[in-house]
């Protein structure tokens, strides 16, 4: 139910509006559904791709609540943050309810302060009261809002307690009476400032202090409601303030108000807590110990290897493709196209070798489903944990020689379920060019569970050796490549600074609900790209390219990689189904075809062969064709290189024969 | 308690003063500051300052989870990467960039 008539995508008059504001991830966005339930819409904020989301509350009538972008301290660094600053200063609001972590309040008071000198009427709702007596957090709430003369309201959000108190302190709420002192040459030029300003619509104080500071949002109000001449012997103010101080003015005012922050914090806080000394605050810190850490993280990837690779490959897996779709589902299916469909042809595409659904579709639910709902699951568990930022932590020193920090270990990590879906998670990296290197990797190096069960199915059954020279040469090239990708790409690389969440044991039903995203998200994206691939198949196959295709490569296949030429159909069709590329050679193995070495380069061949079809999709949606199409030019040879090398090294040595 | 008045010293150039190493960024002629990465761990330091040779994107992020000039911060360990706790939010770093944080101990 969305109230499109009272919202329109701009400044509502009248100063019905109500901002949320606070910092990123302290339940701001529970409060907001909390009021406002299912009242929402969401639009672009105007000339931006910042989404602001605004809904009616029941509680409040004619009130529109503006849920802004999370925003760390004014002046605003990113378009996020320069839309908050827009709403507070362009919406004529009538209110403003600030949002903060109630134990970790002096970084809370730093955006209080701010916002307590704009004069709009104010509340501030110290959320997560939970954790924080959990802590063992005491602050005296009464003194803290003598100080501030706001309302100041304990709540804990997603349990719903306190919201009744801050809608009844929204109802009335008054501008608060607070006034920081500056040094007195910052004092003398905001009277300059202030004494020039028209109707500004928050104090004009604080609108001056914003601008000394550098804020781009104040800078354009001012010199569209100032006339120039004023305006420009304002610049000139501003200039001759700054050289009055060493450091810039932005940090001169922010040092005062931590000052002030500091006084009251010591005022205020009757308790700091002391952190939690139980097992969960313990198994943190031997989760990122240098050693006991490494001791936990094989542990974890056991315990992955096992529910992914045995649990979801082996068993799911055999119940779903060996049982149900081969047989029973697709004798079924198939009896059924022929009868209906006359034409061989098209029943051909359904049902036949490469057809639509016995190939196409029993691929995509038989074998990679399960798989990546293993995988998805443990992920999703993991991420829930708060264990994936200390696993960065860990393996900092590892992505440092490869011009990345800990955080690539993310995409990288998903990229053994799912290169596709990791390939879109590089979003998460704090830079372009860390997305760049990383899908680069990604696309040369990591075997995504699919091919990783049958790749280390086979060599498994060779013999220990065997799948250790396959992942020391896959790793070996890995960071390889990674350390020349990241000498060639210009650019600085980011240094590693993440928050460290406490560890929690994970809501169970929460990780369901994301799996269960991340698998529909996979139905719709990429099951469809693997029907066009099985499509193209069909069609190579019906053309007579395919095998005409196969004779071309085979000259490179058993010359250069030592391979049987039966091989080289088997790379072809690797492209669109990662796995059947690696079961192609399963099954010349299993038939005697093939020795410890010829399996051993044709694994590692196959594992740093271009990406399936899907991956190369992704690859060109989020960097673009061009990247794309010059990493498959960059990857497909170096795939074939490495494999020849290997195998005149291994027949040198005289291994495997 | 609604007006409050706080007279807070900063640093003001004077006409003879030449305003320090600059790298330091801080105006103060220090020969070599003492920097995050030098504290033990167990051991609290009250942030003074950050280097001008620190990115701005990480200085800014600093800032946002409350590592700012005036601060305390306690110092949990420094192998692999360096672990300080800011009030209740505990965060991982490199040496290298601990190593822009100027801190005095406290």
């Amino acid at each position: 139910m969305h109230c499109h008539s009272a919202i329109e995508a701009g400044v509502l008059v009248g100063g019905s509006n109500i901002a949320l504001v606070g910092h990123p991830n302290v339940g701001k966005s529970v409060f907001f559904q909390y009021l406002t339930g299912q009242r929402v819409t969401v639009s672009n904020y105007p000339g931006t791709t910042v989404e602001v989301a605004r809904g009616t509350v029941r509680a409040l009538p004619d009130v529109v609540l503006v849920d802004t972008p999370g925003v760390i301290t004014f002046p605003p660094q990113s378009e996020d943050e320069i839309v908050t600053a827009q709403v507070l200063l362009n919406e004529g609001l009538r209110a403003v309810l600030q949002v903060g972590d109630a134990k970790n309040l002096r970084r809370t008071l730093s955006l209080t302060i701010q916002l307590a000198e704009m004069g709009l009427p104010l509340a501030l709702a110290l959320n997560m009261t939970d954790e924080a007596q959990a802590r063992g957090v005491v602050v005296n709430h009464s003194l803290l809002a003598e100080y501030l003369a706001i309302p100041i309201i304990p709540t804990t959000a997603i349990r719903g307690k306190g919201i009744s108190e801050v809608l009844a302190a929204l109802k009335s709420a008054k501008a608060p009476q607070f006034r920081l002192t500056y040094p007195a040459e910052i004092e003398a030029t905001l009277a300059e400032i202030c004494s020039r300003l028209p109707q500004p619509p928050i104090s004009a104080r604080a609108l001056a202090l914003l601008w000394l500071s550098g804020d781009p949002v104040s800078h354009t109000w001012l010199r569209e409601n100032l006339s120039p001449v004023v305006f420009d012997d304002l610049l000139a103010h501003r200039e001759a303030l700054q050289l009055k101080f060493v450091e810039p003015l932005e940090v001169v005012i922010q040092g005062v108000r931590t000052a002030y922050v500091e006084q009251m914090a010591a005022q205020v806080i009757v308790d700091p807590g002391s952190g939690r000394p139980g097992l969960a605050s313990q198994l943190g810190h031997l989760t990122v110990h240098p050693v006991w850490g490494v001791f936990i993280l094989l542990g974890i990837l056991y315990a992955l290897y096992w529910f992914v690779g045995i649990f979801g490959a082996g068993t799911l897996v055999g119940l779903l493709e060996e049982n149900l779709f081969a047989n029973w589902l697709n004798p079924l299916v198939t009896g059924v196209v022929q009868r209906l469909v006359p034409v061989p042809f098209l029943s051909d595409l359904l049902v036949g070798d490469y057809g639509l659904w016995t190939m196409g579709m029993t691929y995509a639910l038989a074998l990679i489903m399960p798989i990546v709902s293993t995988f998805f699951l443990a992920f999703g568990v993991m991420e829930d944990s708060g264990y994936l930022p200390r696993l960065a932590a860990l393996s900092n020193r590892l992505f440092r020689a490869m011009g990345l920090n800990g955080k690539a270990v993310l995409p990288m990590v998903l990229g053994l379920g799912c290169v596709t879906m990791a390939t879109l998670t590089t979003r998460v990296l704090e830079s372009k060019r860390e997305r760049f290197l990383v899908t680069l990797l990604l696309a040369l190096a990591v075997p995504c569970s699919a091919q990783l069960g049958v790749v280390m199915g086979m060599l498994a059954g060779i013999s220990l050796t065997a799948t250790m020279i396959w992942a020391g040469v896959v790793f070996l090239l890995l960071l390889t490549i990674g350390w020349l990708a990241a000498r060639i790409v210009p650019g600085e690389r980011t240094q590693l600074l993440v928050e460290l969440p406490p560890l929690r044991l994970p809501v169970l039903s929460n990780v369901v609900l994301k799996t269960l995203a991340r698998l529909e998200w996979y139905l719709k994206e990429v099951v469809p790209l693997f029907l066009l691939g099985t499509a193209i198949l069909f069609a190579l196959d019906k053309t007579g390219l395919l095998g005409w295709l196969t004779r071309a490569g085979e000259p490179l296949v058993t010359g250069w990689l030592g391979l049987p030429a039966e091989a080289s159909s088997a790379f072809l069709i690797g492209f669109l189904r990662r796995d059947f590329g690696a079961t192609g050679l399963f099954l010349m193995e299993s038939q005697g075809m093939l020795n410890a070495l010829q399996v051993v380069v044709a694994m590692v061949t196959i594992t740093l062969f271009i990406p399936c079809v899907a991956s190369v999709m992704m690859i060109a949606k989020e960097r673009g064709w061009r990247t794309a199409v010059s990493m498959m030019v960059l990857i497909l040879p170096l795939a074939f290189v490495v494999g020849g090398l290997l195998n005149k090294a291994l027949l040198w040595i005289g291994w495997g024969v | 308690m609604s007006l409050m008045s706080l007279n807070i010293p900063s640093k003001q150039k004077n006409a003879d003063q030449t305003g320090g190493d600059p790298s330091a960024g801080c105006g103060q002629p220090l020969v070599s500051p003492l920097t995050l990465a030098q504290v033990r761990p167990g051991c609290q330091a009250c942030v003074v300052c950050f280097s001008g040779c620190i990115q701005p994107d990480r200085r800014a992020r600093l800032q946002a989870y409350g590592v700012i000039p005036g601060r305390l911060v306690r110092v949990l360990q420094r192998s692999p990467v360096m672990i300080i706790q800011v009030e209740h939010t505990e965060l991982a770093l490199e040496n290298e960039l601990a190593g822009a944080i100027q801190v005095e101990e406290a």
